[in-house]
């Protein structure tokens, strides 16, 4: 590994995540047990995980967006920012909730939902950081649920960047 | 060195903030705010992009420092005008490593801050000395040709030997 990545650890809080005990069942689905630990922690470094996708017209059925973590590294999210692009306009004033479920946990972040008005910036220049931040272990996927309230009748297409930072650690397996 | 210098090493020599992005085991000798930027000028590759067409450059970042990455901002500018909300894909890859600072290219008011103000990276990114940051961006569906003016921000860190 670069020896760029391999530096830290950054001076950030130990909390107690429900991903630090939890345990999947040996050989379920292939997934292998979730062993990294921030006490074994090499290296950190800023990410962006983003994603996009299409709110149809007249749809309020809820949407999935998936957006896998990776096999490097734990990812840590600190905010999220969200618009929508309608008609070649970015509109940052959206009736949209979101859930969010870690796919390897099946722990639900938002309790369900939340509107992107409330918790999430439409641009970096307005950022807000979350309380704590939340760790995406490695091999997991961050699931979104997207559910636009208002019927309308245009498609719109919905930008998610998660923002935080990647973690390089030696797993425990 | 002058005495604002060695207060300053002196200072920066105990910040949780250049420890948690020195090298292990080695001497600061000198920390300078530095700006790489990547623009239109001297760059046609991110000069007149057309509406569904992609551009690319390169960053170089200079052989005597690691490049630490507190900052990111970003203009695009659409017939001399800067555009307040650009409807632009940018991705960032490190070609030493070959990791991308974003999982997928992403819109750019996202990840480059807005209205003058830039975007606070979560966590520092140290990009390697003698390294080349290539930039790409698409104009997905802007008002016409756009100029991309790219400014990465943050701290050059000098070590002995």
């Amino acid at each position: 590994m670069n020896d760029v990545v391999t530096r830290g650890p950054l001076k950030l809080p130990r909390t107690k995540w429900p991903q630090d005990t939890l345990r999947v069942p040996e050989g379920y689905g292939r997934m292998p047990l979730i062993g990294a630990r921030n006490d074994l922690l090499v290296g950190q470094e800023y990410f962006c995980n983003s994603g996009t996708v299409q709110i149809p017209a007249f749809n309020q059925a809820q949407i999935i967006l998936n957006m896998p973590v990776g096999n490097d590294g734990d990812f840590w999210l600190t905010n999220i920012c969200v618009v929508t692009v309608t008609g070649n306009v970015i509109d940052q004033g959206n009736d949209i909730v979101v859930s969010l479920t870690d796919s390897l946990t099946g722990y639900n972040v938002f309790s369900p939902y939340i509107h992107v008005n409330t918790l999430f910036t439409p641009l970096q220049g307005s950022r807000i950081n979350w309380n704590e931040p939340y760790c995406f272990p490695r091999r997991s996927s961050m699931l979104f649920g997207i559910t636009r309230l208002s019927l309308v009748n245009f498609n719109s297409d919905i930008y998610i960047a998660c923002q935080g930072w990647k973690e390089y650690s030696n797993a425990v397996q | 060195m002058n005495e604002f210098e060695r207060r300053l090493l002196d200072i920066v020599q105990t910040s949780e903030w250049i420890a948690s992005v020195a090298r292990p085991n080695a001497k600061i000798v000198n920390i300078d705010y530095y700006n790489y930027n990547i623009g239109p000028q001297g760059t046609a590759t991110m000069s007149g992009i057309a509406v569904g067409a992609a551009g690319s450059g390169i960053i170089q970042i200079q052989a005597d420092s690691d490049f630490a990455i507190a900052y990111m901002s970003g203009s695009v500018v659409v017939a001399g005008a800067a555009v307040a909300n650009p409807v632009s894909t940018i991705q960032i890859t490190d070609t030493g490593t070959g990791k991308t600072f974003f999982s997928a290219p992403t819109l750019f008011g996202l990840v480059m801050g807005s209205g003058g103000l830039p975007f606070y990276l979560p966590a520092p990114r140290v990009v390697a000395p003698n390294t080349n940051l290539q930039i790409n961006v698409t104009n997905v569906a802007g008002a016409g040709a756009a100029d991309y003016y790219i400014n990465l921000l943050g701290a050059r860190i000098y070590y002995a030997g």
